[in-house]
């Protein structure tokens, strides 16, 4: 029976992002976005030896803004206006909402990010082949691409937990996008310890360069990131009035 | 039906409501009126599961709301306005709301012809006029088809025309056996939708009862209201 409950919540969830314009806009303005920067970044890479994917990572860091405001939406446009009020007389187990929320968000990220990842190679691959520069892609190639889809998931659920913390939009975006563009770089130029933070761990598991994490342990250090930030919001969220 | 018995709820050292007492019983619309400020929202925010009583209990049909397992098929509610998203359509926000509850799809298009939406279902709820927005909040109430209905000020905004209607739709909900347990701060308005008047002031019940009771001794509908409150006029013409 909680089961059902929790499939009616989760599908209530994916409802809620299929209908809310900003996010379907979101979702497909970033799958956009990846498949003309792919396209450019192939016609100035093509004498570089660069391949589908090489292409593909290149536009990573300019795609990830999408899956941060991905990553916010769902929880964020709870509180412009007054419909969390509706959700939780909906749903009032909160427990049972933030769990059917997180999964529709992660679902919603996975597919997208697949679909951004898929999309660039294509028409990075197109791009290269009108200019002759094509190369065959191997079976690295596949991995690294496997990875641009699971950060990209791990930057949009970065973002939503942030979102479950501080529920509102422009608060989310200006820590989250802080984190990512200002603070990592900044103090990766200043400390080795940078490598802890959130997205730079992340970042291992698409482009594998550092000399003591790896994809699996990067993978893993962003999870607990995740799992940290969205514990601390959840227990504020079950445990406060609205 | 709906039992509040000994509500109290404080905010730090302020004091929002006390010892809140009152029933709303099947087959009757029971008006929740007090001036803004009085406890209303307060008293409907605990009842619907959003708030957390400081003492008391709030239950419908026996059950605290955060305890029911589809709720909307027990309870609809409304609070403050439909709640919908300015850029969802009226479709959409019923759409979700349904299918968080496992209310059949058809629903849907059942209550927005049931408020008088229908034609606007594919409307962004931005561009809703104020009235248009009480309906779709008493669209989604209807939803589930529940026993009981709650309802902070469903009239506010609503034509005349919007009145009688919102009155003769919830008197069919009473007559079919429903609960309707509805706020407003206006005496004239409630007390043409009522059977029964729960009165608060400074978060105390000061009287409660069929309308006919509570208003007795008074001149006017205005009169009762302020002198049951203590608003100005006061004890004038009792």
């Amino acid at each position: 029976m909680n089961l059902v409950r929790i499939g009616n919540v989760i599908a209530a969830e994916l409802d809620k992002l299929r209908t809310l314009p900003a996010a379907t806009l979101t979702a497909l303005g970033t799958i956009l976005t990846g498949i003309l920067l792919a396209a450019a970044l192939a016609a100035a890479d093509q004498h570089v030896e660069a391949t589908a994917t090489t292409v593909t990572l290149r536009s990573v860091p300019f795609v990830q803004v999408g899956f941060v405001l991905l990553g916010i939406l769902p929880m964020a446009h709870e509180y412009t206006g007054r419909q969390i009020r509706v959700t939780l007389s909906a749903i009032p187990r909160r427990s049972i909402l933030l769990a059917g929320k997180i999964t529709a968000t992660a679902l919603t990220l996975v597919l997208t990010a697949a679909v951004t990842g898929a999309a660039s190679t294509a028409a990075a691959a197109l791009t290269l082949r009108s200019l002759g520069a094509f190369r065959e892609m191997t079976a690295d190639d596949l991995w690294h691409l496997a990875g641009t889809t699971c950060y990209l998931t791990l930057i949009g659920l970065i973002s939503h937990a942030a979102a479950v913390l501080v529920r509102h939009l422009i608060p989310a975006l200006v820590s989250v996008l802080g984190l990512i563009l200002i603070l990592s770089p900044l103090l990766a130029g200043l400390t080795e310890h940078a490598r802890w933070l959130p997205d730079r761990a992340a970042a291992q598991v698409y482009d594998p360069h550092d000399t003591m994490l790896t994809a699996g342990t990067g993978l893993l250090v962003a999870l607990a990131w995740i799992v940290l930030i969205a514990a601390t919001g959840a227990t504020r969220f079950i445990r406060r009035d609205p | 039906m709906i039992q509040i018995d000994g509500l109290s709820k404080r905010h730090g050292s302020r004091t929002v409501l006390s010892d809140v007492s009152f029933h709303a019983l099947p087959g009757r619309v029971t008006g929740f009126l007090g001036p803004n400020g009085a406890g209303k929202s307060s008293t409907l925010r605990i009842l619907l599961g959003l708030d957390r009583p400081t003492a008391g209990s709030a239950l419908i049909g026996g059950r605290p709301y955060p305890s029911l397992r589809t709720p909307l098929r027990t309870v609809g509610s409304m609070l403050d306005g439909s709640g919908a998203h300015r850029s969802r359509t009226a479709r959409g926000h019923l759409g979700w709301v349904a299918r968080s509850n496992g209310i059949p799809k058809h629903r849907v298009g059942y209550v927005l012809e049931q408020v008088g939406l229908a034609g606007a279902a594919r409307t962004r709820v931005g561009r809703f006029s104020l009235g248009m927005g009480q309906r779709l909040g008493l669209a989604a109430a209807l939803l589930g088809e529940p026993e009981a209905l709650v309802l902070d000020e469903p009239v506010n905004g609503l034509d005349p025309e919007g009145i009688r209607w919102i009155r003769t739709l919830l008197r069919g909900h009473t007559d079919a056996g429903g609960t309707v347990l509805l706020s407003s701060h206006l005496m004239s308005e409630v007390a043409a939708i009522a059977d029964d008047l729960v009165v608060i002031s400074g978060g105390q019940v000061v009287a409660a009862g069929p309308v006919a009771h509570v208003t007795a001794g008074y001149a006017t509908l205005e009169d009762a209201f302020f002198g049951l409150t203590g608003g100005p006029g006061a004890g004038e013409e009792r």
